[in-house]
C-alpha cells in the first residue's frame, strides 16, 4: 500500500511538472488545446494527491506500523479521532496535508470562468509550480511513505500535549490558511506575467485573499486556545517564533485585505496589491522554514534542532518566488502607478495607506524580533533573544493605532474629511472619553486598561452610529421603521457590514486580552486534602486525590499513571463546580510528566487551576489562576469568521435569498 | 509629497519603536563561566546549562526550587520561586533568566526547559 503511495507522490511531482510546462507553453503559444491540457493535468494532480492521503489515513486506521510514519505517531491505544489526527502530527504528514489543500484549491481556482481571458493559464503555472516544489520536497526529504522491512507489533505513540482537540482542529486550519495563501500570489503573478494589470484581477482575487485570511487568523486563534487549555502556564500567546511566524503572513494579509479594497474602489495601491500577496505567500513557506528549517533559535518547542536538508529547499523556493515576482513587478512599475494621488491624509485614502503601514510595519517587526536571536549569533556571535517585552511594548502602541483608524476611517468620507464627518466623529470621542472617565471612577486607574477601555469605546460607538445614520436614512427615504430597515439594508451592504462585524470581533478579542493582561490574578498554594484556600471571591477546597494506571501493556506513549486531584469550587458559601487537576506520569517518555489543567470559565472569567505537584500522602501545591475575560478572545474569533463569510459569501445566492424573500413577503 | 512625509512617520515610529526596545528586552545569553567573570550584577541574564539531578531540592510549602545547572566551566545554583517545571530532570537543557546575587546564588524570575515536543524522531 505505502509503495504506491510513494508512486502517487512521484507521478504527482512529474504531472504537476508537465502542467506548469503546458500551461506556460499554452499561454505563450495562445494554444487552447495546451491549456486544456495543463488543466487535465492539475485535475490528475488532485486525484494523485488525494489517493496518497487516503493512503496514508488507511494505513493510519488499520495500524500499519510497518510504515514509519503510522509507527512513530500513532499506537493502537489512541482514540479513532486521534489516530486520524495524527495525520498532521509529524512534518512529512503536514506537507502533505499542505500539498493536498492546495490541490484541491488549485482545482477549485481550474474550474472557475469568471476570471479575466489571458491571466487564466499562467494562474495555472504558479500554482503548478508550487503543487510540484511540495511534491518535490515530499518525495525528497520528507516521504511519508517511508516502511520498515518488517512490522512491529506496536506503534511509540503520539505526544500526550498532542492528544487534544486543539492539535485535531489547529493545524488543517493552519495549513489551509497556508495553502489558500498561494491563490493569491498566483493572481498577482499571472496579472504581472500576462500584462493584464486593471483592477479585474483584484476583484477576482478578493474572495480568495478573505479565505485564506479568515483561514489562517482562524488557524491562530485555535493554536492559542490549545496553547491555553494543554500547556498548562495560564497564557494563551507566548511570541514564540512557531507562534510568530504564523502570525506574520497573517498581518501581511490584513494589509493585503484592505488593500485590495483601495485599488477596487479608487484603482490605487496597485505595487501594494502586487507586493503585499507575493510576500503573504513567501512568509508561509517562511513560516514553515522556522518551524521545520531548524535555524531560528526557540526557546519552547523543539521542532527540529539542527539545520535540516529542508531549510535550503525551502530558502532556494522563495528566493526564486521573491526574484521572479519583484523583477516582474519592476519591469511594469509604470502601468502599475496609481490611477489617482491621495488629495488629503485626512481622508478613507489616507487611511487606508496607514492602515497598510501600520499592518506591514507591525510584520516587520515580528518578522524582526523572531529572527534577531539567529541574525545576533550569526553576526556578532553572541545569541540574544528578546523577551515577550518586546513584542508587547513595540506591537502595542502599533495596534493601538491600528485601532483608532478602524474607528475613524468607515466614518470619514473618501478625498477629503468634511464637515459632517468631523461632527460624525465627535460623539463618538465624547461617549468613549466619558465612558473611559467612568471606568476610572470605578478603579481602573492603570494605563494600558484605560487606553484599551477607551479606543474599544470609541470604535463600537462609532460603528453604532455608522449603522444608526444607515438604518435613519433608510427611514427618511422608504418610511420604514428602524428595526425594518436595518433588516433590509444588511443583505444589500453585505460587504460593508460583514467588515463591521470583522472589526467588532477585532474588539471582543482586545477586550478579552485586555482584561487577561491587566488583571490577572495569581496564587501558588500547597493544600492537604480537605484544606481549602480563598483567591478573591472564591473559596477553593482541595476534596482529594487519587491515582490510575492507563494503558499499561504494550508500553507506548499513552501508557501513563494518572494522578489527579479533586477541587470543589465554591461562592458565597454555595459550591459552583468541581475541578479536576491532574498530572500524567507518561514513563515512556523521555520527560515523562505532563500536566492537564483545570479550567472553569465563563464570560466574565476563567478559573485556571494547575496541578503543581502531588506527594504519596496526598498533599498537592496548586497555581490557582483567574484570568479575567479570556473567553471573549474565542467569541471574537468565532464573530471574525461569521463576519468574514458574510463579506466574502458569492452574491448569486444572496439574490437568490433575497428574491425568495420578496417572493415570500 | 504628504503621502511621503506619513509613510516616512510610520517608518519612524516603528523604527524608533524597534530602536529604543530592544536594548531593554534583551536577553543575553550567557555560560557559567563568563557568568562568573562578570561577577553579581543587576542585569538581566539567561544562562543555559544542563541540571545536575542530585541537586534538585524542591520545597512545596514554600514554593521554592533550588537546584545547580552546569556546563564544561562549572555549575551555578539557581533559587526560583514557584512552581516546579514538569520536565526538571537530571541532565534537562535548561535556561534560566534573572539575576546573579552577590550571594553566589542565581535568582531566576523563570526557567525554561527545552521542550521535548518534537514533531520528529531524531
Amino acid at each position: 500500500m505505502a509503495g504506491i503511495g510513494s508512486w502517487a507522490l512521484v507521478l504527482s511531482l512529474i504531472v504537476s511538472l508537465y502542467g506548469a510546462i503546458a500551461a506556460f507553453m499554452g499561454a505563450r503559444q495562445r494554444s487552447r488545446g495546451l491549456v486544456e491540457s495543463a488543466e487535465k493535468a492539475l485535475w490528475s494532480v488532485a486525484i494523485l494527491v488525494t489517493l496518497a492521503s487516503a493512503i496514508l489515513l488507511y494505513s493510519l486506521i488499520t495500524h500499519d506500523f510497518q510504515v514509519k510514519y503510522v509507527y512513530q505517531y500513532t499506537s493502537t491505544h489512541l482514540s479513532p479521532i486521534y489516530t486520524l489526527s495524527a495525520f498532521w502530527a509529524g512534518q512529512e504528514g503536514s506537507l502533505l496535508l499542505w500539498l493536498w489543500l492546495l490541490a484541491i484549491l488549485t482545482v477549485i481556482v481550474a474550474r472557475r470562468k469568471d476570471r479575466p481571458g489571458e491571466m487564466a493559464p499562467y494562474l495555472l503555472v504558479a500554482l503548478a509550480c508550487t503543487e510540484a516544489f511540495f511534491a518535490f520536497l515530499l518525495v525528497t526529504t520528507d516521504n511519508p511513505f517511508k516502511t520498515y522491512p518488517f512490522k512491529p507489533p506496536e506503534g511509540t505513540g503520539m505526544l500526550p500535549l498532542l492528544e487534544n482537540p486543539g492539535m485535531v482542529l489547529h493545524p488543517p486550519v493552519l495549513f489551509l490558511g497556508y495553502a489558500a495563501y498561494t491563490v493569491p500570489f498566483a493572481f498577482a503573478f499571472a496579472a504581472l506575467m500576462s500584462g493584464e494589470l486593471n483592477t479585474k484581477w483584484v476583484k477576482a482575487v478578493r474572495r480568495w485573499s478573505l479565505f485564506a485570511w479568515v483561514s489562517l487568523g482562524a488557524g491562530i486563534l485555535i493554536g492559542a486556545w490549545w496553547a491555553y487549555v494543554e500547556l498548562g502556564w495560564g497564557g494563551y500567546w507566548a511570541w514564540d517564533p512557531v507562534e510568530n511566524a504564523s502570525l506574520i503572513p497573517w498581518l501581511v494579509g490584513t494589509a493585503f485585505v484592505h488593500s485590495t479594497i483601495m485599488e477596487e474602489r479608487r484603482g490605487m495601491h496597485r505595487v501594494w496589491n502586487m507586493v503585499l500577496p507575493t510576500l503573504a505567500f513567501v512568509l508561509c513557506l517562511f513560516a514553515t522554514l522556522v518551524t521545520r528549517g531548524g535555524i531560528v533559535v526557540s526557546d519552547l518547542h523543539g521542532f527540529a534542532r539542527s539545520v535540516q536538508p529542508i531549510a535550503y529547499l525551502l530558502l532556494a523556493f522563495m528566493a526564486i518566488v521573491l526574484g521572479v515576482s519583484l523583477s516582474l513587478i519592476y519591469r511594469h512599475r509604470r502601468q502599475l502607478r496609481s490611477d489617482r494621488e491621495i488629495e488629503n491624509l485626512l481622508s478613507r485614502e489616507g487611511s487606508f495607506l496607514l492602515t497598510n503601514l501600520l499592518f506591514c510595519g507591525a510584520a516587520l517587526i515580528v518578522f524582526l524580533g523572531t529572527v534577531y536571536p539567529t541574525l545576533s549569533q550569526a553576526l556578532g556571535g553572541v545569541l540574544v533573544s528578546l523577551n515577550a517585552s518586546f513584542y508587547n511594548r513595540t506591537i502595542g502602541p502599533l495596534m493601538i493605532a491600528v485601532l483608532c483608524v478602524m474607528g475613524i476611517c468607515p466614518v470619514i468620507g473618501w478625498r477629503q474629511l468634511t464637515t459632517k464627518s468631523v461632527k460624525n466623529l465627535l460623539l463618538p470621542t465624547l461617549a468613549a472619553l466619558a465612558l473611559t472617565i467612568v471606568a476610572f471612577i470605578l478603579g481602573v486607574t492603570e494605563l494600558f486598561p484605560l487606553v484599551s477601555i477607551a479606543i474599544c469605546a470609541f470604535v463600537i460607538f462609532s460603528l453604532l452610529g455608522i449603522v444608526a445614520r444607515d438604518a435613519q436614512a433608510r427611514h427618511h427615504s422608504t418610511g420604514e421603521n428602524y428595526a425594518r430597515a436595518l433588516i433590509t439594508l444588511i443583505p444589500k451592504a453585505r460587504r460593508r457590514y460583514g467588515a463591521y462585524l470583522v472589526h467588532l470581533a477585532i474588539i471582543l478579542i482586545t477586550i478579552g486580552i485586555t482584561g487577561s493582561t491587566a488583571y490577572k490574578q495569581e496564587q501558588l498554594v500547597t493544600l492537604s486534602p480537605g484544606d481549602s484556600t480563598v483567591l478573591r471571591d472564591y473559596r477553593i477546597q482541595y476534596e482529594d486525590y487519587s491515582a490510575e494506571t492507563l494503558n499499561p501493556s504494550p508500553e507506548t506513549y499513552q501508557s501513563r499513571i494518572r494522578f489527579s486531584t479533586t477541587l470543589g469550587v465554591y461562592k458565597n458559601g454555595s459550591k459552583i463546580a468541581t475541578l479536576v487537576a491532574e498530572k500524567n506520569y507518561h514513563w515512556v517518555l523521555e520527560h515523562p510528566w505532563v500536566t492537564e489543567v483545570a479550567i472553569r470559565s465563563n464570560l466574565k472569567e476563567d478559573l485556571y487551576v494547575i496541578l503543581a505537584s502531588l506527594n504519596e500522602d496526598g498533599q498537592a501545591s496548586f497555581q490557582i489562576i483567574i484570568n479575567p475575560l479570556v473567553t471573549w478572545i474565542w467569541i471574537g474569533g468565532g464573530v471574525l469568521l461569521v463576519g468574514t463569510l458574510i463579506a466574502a459569501w458569492p452574491r448569486r445566492r444572496a439574490a437568490t435569498w433575497g428574491g425568495l424573500k420578496c417572493a415570500t413577503g | 509629497m504628504k503621502f511621503i512625509i506619513g509613510g516616512a512617520i510610520i517608518v519612524l515610529v516603528t523604527g524608533w519603536l524597534i530602536y529604543s526596545n530592544i536594548e531593554s528586552s534583551s536577553a543575553y545569553y550567557l555560560t557559567v563561566e563568563e557568568l562568573m567573570t562578570t561577577g553579581p550584577s543587576d542585569r538581566m541574564v539567561r544562562v543555559t546549562g544542563l541540571v545536575v539531578g542530585q541537586t534538585i531540592d524542591w520545597d512545596p510549602q514554600q514554593m521554592i526550587l533550588r537546584f545547580d545547572i552546569a556546563d564544561d566551566s562549572g555549575s551555578l545554583p539557581v533559587l526560583y520561586k514557584g512552581v516546579r517545571p514538569d520536565m526538571l530532570g537530571d541532565g534537562v537543557q535548561a535556561v534560566v533568566e534573572g539575576k546573579y546575587t552577590a550571594s553566589g546564588i542565581f535568582e531566576a524570575t523563570s526557567v525554561l526547559l527545552k521542550c521535548p515536543s518534537k514533531y520528529t524522531e531524531e
